[in-house]
């Protein structure tokens, strides 16, 4: 109480003490338009006595008739503060971003300039005049003169100039803490001629106004389509301009009046002129349109400009046209495809730019089939910056745009193609209004049910109605150029028939598992699990204090549901899970929840019901890596250095481990990038802009054995370091000169394979190599972000065209260069000769996988690599697309998703497969016959309730007869083990089909262990000749499904201890005489 | 790993020159026999040098001491002869302690065919471990030669007549000095010996562990020559291949990933007898492991890489004063990549 009264005082006594002189300072011009480089206001001082402001005066800006902004200088003190206006003099205060030139002539007309200061921390304190806003001079707490109504918040000075009056008698006016818009010319356009000069124009001065009127004689009114031409310019606007010299006529009816991508509106010939090569729209740019209808005639002045690619018309305000009250419907013209676009759909879309369009269900039809719009990218926020961000679509015609590497090498002329094919058939979907990045302004249905009415990536988009227009959007990397693409801004009411599901949504893949007789499927999966992180929610926590995952617990059990739904909707025998929390694998860890949570459905547990869904043999357990080598498995056996890790999850009922390990991967560690002065330089974010430090996601590699065989089948699953970080190859070759902050989008992409390609290729080549000493089929599956033909898969697969490949510099394994001593990459021309089956089986079915969508190019960078060993067990391999097609407005995160409901969800949440990630599963299915085996490695046969079934494959030389009595003897292999063999049970079974190729003996009661089998075949009491084999075969219980440490068994590569005469001969290879043995293995 | 086989050798050497220091216990005019013998030498290796010790030293310090003692009984009766010798070593090697241990180094059975040819059975020097540094003659030894050493469970055959000498061995379950399975070794040398030149190789060959440590197969071609230029001035050469696998992994007790290793090492020494009490002795020596190779495909890149590479070269000169015949005093100095600098030995034998 008293504190506020003695402030009072305090306040009243220093407003008081104020300076003589203050009554003279008057505010005496303002200039505002959209640019705020050239808003400015001015002040004179109308005393006769110089005038130094003091803390005490202060200038506001009063920014959309909302709000007061105080100016500041760089010391946060009143702007003013210690300037001198000298008696009779002005001062002009400007943007911080004033031209020289603008600053310059102001100093000439005899003002002082006073620019205001931008602070990235503080931004509200320049001056930064757009149209809608005001100024006023404070004296302590009393405002002493002002422009600009105090709470106008329409733009009310579009262009403008506002010059203060004289009084009536001449005098100086006086001072108003309330604006008269009576005692000021007004001006427009905006005049700059008097900005420092503090003679004040006579108290009747007219108004200046440029007001436009139509030209009477026809012949001088030009239609949009005579504005636009033919080509991508306007014949009006000179060579190397980007405006026409003078203003011209033009008229038309406005066929739309939309604000995105720019405010403003689209005008039609009144007449079309028949020419299918122009265009008969144009777009206004004018954000003073708001009284103005569709279908009104306007004639407007204005010059042409070609801004962003477009060309168009702009009009400040309303006096630049003059309006016929007509109420002219315009019917959209279907968009179609003709021969003098010479395949450019640019083109196409040119000769609509400005107008009202339909999007038919066939764009060409001089061609084939329908040629129509589709989906290519899903309804999501389009990382443009300001005024463009903002959620959209993008289609593109015929096909949904392909990455260009995907299909063709990167740095091709084909991939090149691609590129620009893509942004040739680029289409951006628009809405106007914007939407809220939850709703879409043109399709209700989709708002109330969104489940139902789903738009994903491929769909058709037909008979969608808009209006073409042009504008730049994404920044071309390492230049500063921008993409200029046109939009359909859309403005009919579509519905679910508006948008064809050419690829509908499935609830399971679309994957053959058809085997022949007596053969069986193993399905394969690879799925990335969108960052699962458990710590947060009571699982073990991770080594690096990152949580990528779930915000919130609602958000967790979302995610998770998903996962575990597309996880069993895979069906897969073993699955490879990449972005797993990396917190190891105790209890707690994130995968042992997720595999736990799988698991929960699977609970029949009668034989009768093995085959059934609800199985508990469809039971999963993960491979546990005891990493630090403790001889248990928890939560420290985190692998690699990454917040996220791979991880592998399988059935025991069809495959057991038979050895585990972890492939350290690559690290680059490279120099820092610094500028010429050595400094360290920064990105835009004040993060260092690379630092030369990069990792992989470590390999796990596991080799299974598939239950009743004797086939090896090892998993190398894998997660490559991403496109969208950065390694030190990207920055080399450019001038950072004494820079120390450098935007680090600007990394040049010339090949578009995205960052550290290079050091992809080093993890490769590491993998490649490592690979090559496991024996048997192998496959290399996971996320190597890299698309089809890029680098790391060439090197992987094959490079048929002989691509110069180049590894990153520096990499190292340990403190082990990889390559060579100095850092220096090297060129790779070794290729792993690895097959990549479902781009394979996609083209033998014509058509093209793909797993992800990064802006709105889609490619495959989740892969399935497998030895040609494997080939021809191969029955079928695909991309399931459930995730990638779809928006990510289905995913489990809360955040942009609209209000929450009592169950924490959104309402595009659903306890469903789709969008349960950002990838797409890729998945392939192998068969194999009881009794396959590598050499050397015995059958296993694991246990179910002490029954095994022994496979006895008869020779194909023998035909079985009916009655023919197939037997089967087992005896331990290591007689020192003294099994008891009591209850083991070893049938004869009886052939009742003379076309049987497989016996199945149930044998029971046999102790784990190995054996040596002997089957064959009798007739009649005696052995058919031939008919006998022998082999051997692990007894053994099933992989448990509680962690558990699988010990490996020595691998044959250390000797058999004897030494032989096999060793004196290979003692030549000493001398040179033999083969280098086993030096060729590396 | 001196040092066990240097020892052999040095003491090989004395009986092949005919010493008779050894203490005759009894003996008749058949040649039957029963003689003790043995050693004590003090000494060690001075300012040992942590960058260059491979597995040289279980420390590096300014001195290591690798003092020594054996002693042991052999005999012959009728054509039969028998072993049985002591060692009191240190445990000098890198993971080693350096503390004192017993050890008995052999314990044969040998018959012999003639004068010239012999076999021993049971624990003892494995053939060619008897020339595997015939063309060094430093005192210390230079470059080390990965041969299997003393093995038990050996059958060894040996041959020397006039000029040729022959042998060969062969070892059930070999194991490394540290007591790991190597798998079966068989070895043998063959040499020309005359008092110009002599030359003798020796070939190795080993099975391999087959998991159980992380030794695999090995071979191995070794060559020593010596060379008298003049009556006080010899020359020798001594070098050695070896390919050898190694396990690169270990899961859980077991060895896995078994890679072949190549290494390599040559030294060229000299001997100049000054009189009949002094000896000047000088090597260069080259080595280079495969394993030391940071660029090699089998680089362990869990541990830093050598200081010195993947070679390492030194010289070295020293003298060998034999105040008597059953005196050596030994001084040698080292330059270059040498794990040490200076290596002084007294050891006497009987």
């Amino acid at each position: 109480m008293k504190k506020s009264f003695l402030s009072l005082a305090i306040a009243s006594t220093i407003s008081m003490g104020a300076f003589a002189g203050v009554q003279d300072l008057l505010i005496t011009e303002m200039t505002q338009s959209t640019d705020a480089n050239v808003g400015a206001v001015e002040i004179t001082n109308t005393g006769s006595e110089a005038f130094t402001f003091t803390d005490e005066i202060t200038a506001f800006q009063r920014s959309s008739g909302k709000y007061d902004n105080e100016l500041l200088n760089a010391d946060a003190k009143p702007l003013l503060t210690g300037h001198t206006l000298a008696p009779g003099a002005a001062m002009v205060v400007v943007n911080s971003r004033a031209s020289e030139e603008f600053r310059n002539a102001i100093t000439t007309q005899g003002g002082t300039v006073v620019v205001s200061t931008y602070d990235a921390s503080n931004k509200y304190n320049n001056l930064f005049m757009t149209s809608d806003d005001g100024f006023f001079l404070k004296n302590g707490d009393t405002v002493i003169d002002r422009v600009g109504a105090e709470n106008e918040t329409s733009k009310w000075a579009p262009n403008t100039t506002l010059r203060r009056k004289k009084a009536a008698d001449g005098s100086n006016p006086a001072q108003s803490g309330t604006f008269d818009a009576a005692n000021w010319q007004n001006i427009l356009p905006m005049r700059f001629d008097d900005l420092g000069k503090s003679e004040l124009p006579a108290a009747d001065a007219e108004d200046i106004m440029d007001i436009f009127t139509c030209p009477t004689d026809s012949s001088e009114i030009l239609s949009p389509s005579e504005v636009q031409g033919t080509g991508f310019t306007s014949p009006l606007i000179a060579e190397g301009k980007t405006e026409s010299d003078e203003k011209i006529a033009v008229e038309g009816i406005i066929s739309a009046k939309v604000s995105i991508p720019n405010d403003g509106f689209y005008l039609r010939n009144l007449v079309s002129d028949n020419d299918p090569e122009t265009s008969d729209g144009l777009f206004v740019s004018s954000s003073a349109a708001g009284d103005l209808k569709v279908g009104q005639t306007v004639c407007i002045g204005s010059k042409v400009a070609e801004y962003q690619g477009q060309t168009q018309l702009s009009a400040d305000t309303a006096f630049s046209w003059n309006v016929t009250n007509t109420d002219i419907l315009t019917q959209p013209v279907d968009i179609e495809v003709i021969s003098a676009d010479n395949d450019s759909f640019d083109k196409t879309l040119e000769r609509y730019e400005g107008m009202l369009v339909n999007l038919p269900t066939d764009l060409d039809p001089q061609t084939d089939g329908d040629q129509d719009m589709r989906i290519t990218r899903s309804f999501s926020y389009n990382y443009l910056s300001s005024p463009n961000g903002r959620n959209n679509m993008v289609a593109a015609y015929k096909r949904p745009n392909l990455q260009p590497n995907h299909l063709h090498v990167a740095g091709s002329p084909e991939s090149k193609a691609a590129y620009e094919q893509n942004n040739d058939y680029r289409l951006v979907i628009e809405s106007s209004p914007k939407s809220n990045g939850t709703d879409l302004p043109y399709y209700a249905g989709f708002n109330s049910d969104p489940h139902t009415n789903y738009i994903r990536i491929d769909d058709s988009l037909v008979n969608a109605q808009g209006v073409i227009s042009q504008y730049e959007t994404e920044l071309i990397p390492g230049t500063d150029k921008f993409d200029q693409d046109y939009s359909l801004t859309i403005t009919n009411q579509l519905t679910s028939d508006n948008f064809i599901h050419n690829l509908p949504r499935t609830k399971k893949p679309d994957l053959n598992d058809t085997v022949a007789d007596d053969e069986f499927a193993i399905r394969v999966a690879s799925q990335n699990l969108f960052n699962f992180f458990n710590s947060p929610f009571g699982g073990d926590n991770n080594n690096y204090g990152q949580s990528r995952g779930a915000d919130t617990y609602d958000e967790y059990i979302h995610q998770r549901t998903k996962l575990v739904e597309i996880i069993r909707a895979q069906d897969a025998d073993v699955m490879a899970l990449m972005e797993i929390e990396n917190n190891g694998f105790g209890d707690d860890s994130a995968i042992a929840e997720i595999v736990n949570q799988v698991n929960i459905k699977y609970v029949d547990e009668r034989a009768q019901d093995y085959n059934g869904p609800n199985s508990t043999e469809n039971r999963y357990v993960f491979v546990g890596f005891d990493n630090n080598g403790n001889q248990m498995l928890d939560n420290l056996d985190a692998i690699g250095s990454d917040a996220i890790a791979t991880g592998i999850i399988y059935r025991p009922s069809k495959m057991s481990i038979e050895r585990t390990r972890v492939i350290p991967m690559p690290q680059q560690k490279a120099p820092t990038i610094v500028n010429d002065l050595g400094e360290v330089i920064k990105d835009q974010n004040q993060e260092i802009l690379e630092d030369g430090q990069n990792y992989h996601r470590d390999a796990l590699v596991v080799t299974f054995i598939i239950n009743q065989t004797g086939k090896r089948l090892t998993l190398s699953v894998n997660h490559l370091k991403s496109k969208g970080s950065g390694c030190w190859e990207e920055w080399q070759g450019v001038e950072f000169g004494n820079a120390t902050t450098w935007n680090n989008r600007e990394a040049p992409d010339l090949d578009y394979q995205g960052a550290c390609a290079e050091f992809r290729v080093a993890g490769a080549v590491h993998l490649g190599e490592e690979m090559e000493d496991i024996p048997g089929d192998k496959i290399i599956l996971g996320d190597l972000n890299a698309y089809g033909k890029e680098d790391p898969v060439l090197v992987l697969t094959e490079n048929p065209r002989n691509k110069t490949i180049v590894t990153a510099s520096h990499t190292f394994l340990g403190p082990k260069p990889q390559f060579n001593q100095d850092g220096s990459p090297v060129t790779i021309t070794k290729t792993y000769g690895y097959i990549d089956i479902v781009g394979e089986k996609f083209k033998e079915k014509g058509k093209t996988p793909w797993s992800y969508s990064f802006s709105d190019e889609l490619g495959s960078l989740d892969h399935i690599l497998i030895s040609p060993s494997l080939k021809d067990r191969v029955i079928d391999a695909t991309d399931w697309h459930v995730n990638a097609a779809e928006t990510g407005l289905y995913d489990y995160q809360n955040s942009f998703k609209g209000s929450i409901d009592g169950t924490g969800a959104h309402k595009f949440y659903k306890p469903d497969i789709y969008r349960a990630s950002d990838h797409d599963p890729a998945l392939i299915t192998i068969s194999y016959k009881p009794g396959d085996a590598d050499d050397s490695v015995p059958l296993y046969l694991p246990k179910l309730r002490k029954l095994i079934k022994v496979p006895y494959q008869i020779p194909a030389s023998i035909s079985p007869q009916v009655g023919d009595v197939a037997t089967v003897s087992m005896t331990p292999y290591d007689d020192e083990q003294r099994l008891d063999l009591n209850q083991m049970v070893q049938p004869k079974v009886v052939i009742s089909n003379n076309t049987t190729t497989l016996v199945n003996f149930e044998v029971f009661g046999a102790p784990s262990a190995i054996y040596n089998v002997s089957v064959n075949l009798m007739r009649d009491g005696k052995i058919l000749e031939g008919s006998g084999q022998t082999f051997l075969a692990k007894v053994s219980n099933r992989d448990g499904l509680i962690a558990d440490i699988v010990e490996e068994e020595s691998d044959g590569t250390g000797g058999d201890g004897g030494a032989g005469s096999t060793g004196f001969i290979s003692l030549l290879s000493l001398f040179g005489l033999a083969a280098m043995r086993r030096r060729l293995r590396k | 790993m001196l040092k066990k086989s240097t020892i052999a050798i040095a003491i090989f050497t004395m009986f092949s020159a005919g010493s008779v220091s050894a203490v005759m216990l009894d003996g008749d005019s058949q040649g039957d026999h029963v003689r003790l013998y043995g050693e004590v030498g003090v000494g060690g290796h001075f300012d040992t040098h942590p960058d260059y010790n491979h597995d040289e030293f279980y420390d590096t310090k300014g001195y290591v001491d690798d003092s020594f003692a054996t002693m042991g009984v052999t005999g012959k009766r009728q054509q039969f002869t028998y072993r049985l010798e002591l060692d009191y070593q240190r445990r000098n090697w890198l993971g080693g302690d350096g503390e004192f241990e017993l050890a008995i180094d052999k314990m044969y059975v040998g018959y012999a065919f003639t004068d010239q040819q012999w076999i021993e059975l049971g624990l003892t020097d494995t053939a060619f471990d008897d020339y595997d540094h015939f063309g060094d003659f430093t005192f210390n030894k230079s470059v080390e030669t990965g041969e299997a050493g003393d093995q038990e469970n050996t059958v060894k055959y040996q041959a020397e007549f006039d000029n040729f000498i022959f042998g060969a061995s062969y070892s059930y379950d070999g194991e490394h000095k540290s007591g790991a399975l190597q798998g079966d070794i068989i070895n043998g040398y063959m040499g020309w010996m005359s008092d110009l030149l002599s030359v003798v190789v020796g070939l190795e060959t080993r099975g391999g562990s087959n998991g159980v440590s992380k030794y695999g197969e090995q071979q191995q071609v070794g060559f020593g020559a010596r060379l008298k230029l003049m009556p006080d001035l010899s020359i020798g050469l001594n070098g050695f291949v070896e390919d050898e696998d190694l396990s690169t992994r270990k899961g859980g007790d077991v060895h896995l990933d078994y890679q072949t290793f190549r290494n390599q090492g040559l030294t060229l020494s000299a001997k100049y007898d000054l009189n009949q009490h002094w000896e000047i002795i000088s090597s260069v020596n080259h080595e280079e492991y495969e394993g030391w190779d940071l660029i090699g495909p089998n680089y362990d890149y869990s541990e830093l890489p050598p200081e010195y590479g993947k070679e390492r070269q030194w010289a070295s000169l020293g003298f060998n004063y034999r105040p008597a015949r059953d005196i050596v005093l030994s001084l040698e100095g080292r330059v270059g990549e040498a794990p040490e600098a200076a290596y002084a030995y007294a050891r006497m034998y009987f």
